[in-house]
């Protein structure tokens, strides 16, 4: 019933197909490099050559392994770094934004003008004077360079401390009768309310952390590469049969998709009901 | 004293909190634009060096007699500024297209799939669009002479073509998470609102142009301002594809970039970031205003 109340609403049930046609058209010439990229991961160099534009059989699995062989390194650094540095980062900026936003405390003024104006200053001013610092702390070619830089991101604790400052605070009110010490209220009442945002938090850093290739490059020696950066010098810099570079990008897309598959219904809620509102 | 110990002790849980965020922004956050700025000022070739030949305004001096970067102010505009474009009114367009939609189900439908792009890490898209474009057997060189367009194959990545081809890799630039930006910003419209432009006559281009617009400023502002400090500081596809045409594509933030990444000249590399450092924050206040002024006009 409510199928036909809504066509009534919306004008000529003709516009509507055409409007489907054209989201569905563009959506489709959109995912079609990603489609493509799927199917030639798993062609010989013969079906590749002559058959890219369309899915063929058999599939060649091979191609994963050799792939693989190649990459496995990069994985594995890049999974431990991705994991720990989303981790370190939910932890100090839950923390920190939770406290700004919801325990009044001497400084926590100052401590919001500071991350506020921290936000203004654009990467390309630090880019030097971060490199040297991380050399000269000894840090340069060490998981902690690709741990530290999202760690203490100030974007990060703003967003968390406009959605803290959404919770009303008769509920902190009631658990500091009930007993509750500052720890206790952010742990057992701040994180669990507020899980909507930090799964959206956690899954931007964990895939930003896993896509980027710039900073790596930058800091670290090639061995140390995370995916990203060693897809660039391993296929991209390299001449490797196609369909086995197309199998390389697939496997290190894998953790996203599994990612995406699992959350992406957590993630546009976080999006739709954070302070991105604006 | 003795009230400072008893405050201390009341809120100490606090400070213990955000003590880990406070000691990693004055380390990582407060010191780095302060030391970039110093940096600016001494010749430094290393970035072990220590700093200690003063040479005053000299790296500016320097830089702006520097043909690549003057070159590179010049290719930021012609590349950055219509990728800026798509970057902004692509969300919109996607945002509102989904919004008309009547069904709910192919809409949240089309939500996913909106999203869809990011499981997709952005070398691996670069990687498949060098694909499309390469010389041999690329995609797009395939679809044009068999089609009887070009005769013989383009060179799509080579310096003749590679800004066009760079703006236009992506096409039809599938917005992510910026779109669905939008598009919650267009199902927050509240439903009496549409429901009167309806009654009242309202056609659909006019109502997203005088109603829809309106109720997105927060949206516009967000695009918009990441999208104007973007032209200043994205170089992901200098990354990927300046090796091949010399320094055509180089735009300031990658000649810091490679500059720094080579070892080379780290004080004028410094001196670049100072400069986008003043030019970003000159424009980002202007954008906020503008923008700003337009919001009191709405109202």
């Amino acid at each position: 019933m409510s199928e036909t109340k809504m066509k009534k609403k919306r004008g000529p049930r003709s516009s509507q197909i055409i409007l489907n046609a054209a989201i569905i058209f563009l959506f489709a010439l959109g995912l079609y490099p990603l489609l493509m990229a799927l199917w030639c991961a798993f062609k010989t160099p013969n079906q590749y050559t002559l058959y890219k534009w369309f899915p063929t059989l058999p599939l060649r699995g091979e191609n994963i392994a050799l792939a693989w062989d190649k990459i496995d390194g990069y994985m594995f650094r890049t999974i431990a770094v991705a994991v720990l540095s989303t981790a370190s980062t939910l932890i100090v900026t839950t923390m920190a934004g939770f406290s700004v936003a919801k325990l009044r405390f001497a400084g926590s003024g100052f401590l919001l003008a500071l991350i506020l104006g921290l936000n203004m200053v654009p990467g390309v001013l630090t880019l030097v004077p971060v490199v040297m610092l991380y050399h000269s702390l000894g840090l340069n070619n060490t998981l902690a360079a690709l741990i530290l830089p999202g760690t203490f991101s100030t974007g990060t604790t703003f967003l968390l401390i406009c959605s803290f400052r959404g919770i009303p605070d008769s509920l902190f009110e009631a658990a500091e009768i009930d007993g509750a010490n500052d720890f206790q209220k952010y742990a057992m009442l701040g994180v669990p309310l507020a899980v909507p945002i930090i799964a959206t938090i956690a899954i931007m850093q964990f895939s930003g952390t896993w896509s980027d290739f710039s900073w790596p490059m930058l800091i670290m020696t090639r061995e140390n590469y995370t995916i990203a950066a060693g897809l660039k010098v391993e296929f991209y810099d390299a001449t490797v049969s196609m369909p086995v570079s197309f199998a390389a990008y697939l496997l290190a897309s894998v953790p996203l998709i599994v990612l995406f598959f699992f959350t992406n219904r957590v993630y546009a809620e976080g999006i739709v009901s954070s302070g991105l509102k604006l | 004293m003795r009230k400072v110990l008893l405050y201390l002790r009341r809120h100490w849980i606090a400070y213990l909190m955000v003590l880990p965020l406070f000691a990693g922004v004055c380390v990582f956050g407060i010191y780095p634009p302060l030391r970039g700025m110093l940096i600016s000022f001494f010749d430094v070739y290393n970035v072990t060096d220590t700093l200690d030949d003063f040479v005053g305004f000299g790296n500016f001096r320097d830089l702006f007699r520097d043909t690549i970067f003057l070159h590179s102010i010049r290719t930021m505009f012609t590349l950055q500024i219509p990728r800026f474009i798509v970057n902004c009114s692509v969300p919109f367009i996607y945002g509102e297209l989904i919004f008309l939609v009547a069904n709910k189900k192919l809409q949240s439908g089309y939500r996913i799939l909106l999203l869809l792009p990011i499981v997709c890490p952005d070398i691996v898209n670069s990687l498949i669009w060098q694909n499309i474009y390469a010389y041999d057997e690329g995609i797009l060189n395939e679809i044009l002479t068999s089609l009887g367009i070009l005769k013989e194959n383009i060179d799509f990545l080579g310096q003749e073509y590679i800004i066009p081809s760079l703006i236009f890799k992506g096409f039809p630039w599938l917005p992510g998470t910026s779109g669905l930006i939008v598009l919650a910003g267009l199902i927050n419209i509240p439903g009496e609102v549409l429901e009167a432009t309806r009654l009242d006559g309202c056609g659909t281009l006019r109502r997203i142009f005088v109603i829809d617009l309106s109720y997105l400023v927060g949206q516009i502002k967000y695009v918009v301002v990441f999208g104007v400090i973007n032209i200043f500081q994205d170089y992901s596809n200098q990354l990927l594809f300046a090796d091949r045409v010399g320094t055509a594509i180089h735009v300031p933030a990658y000649y810091m970039y490679q500059l720094v990444n080579t070892n080379q000249s780290i004080g004028k590399a410094a001196a670049i970031g100072v400069v986008l450092f003043a030019v970003i924050m000159v424009i980002t206040a202007c954008t906020y205003k503008f923008l700003n002024s337009r919001d009191d006009e709405n109202v």
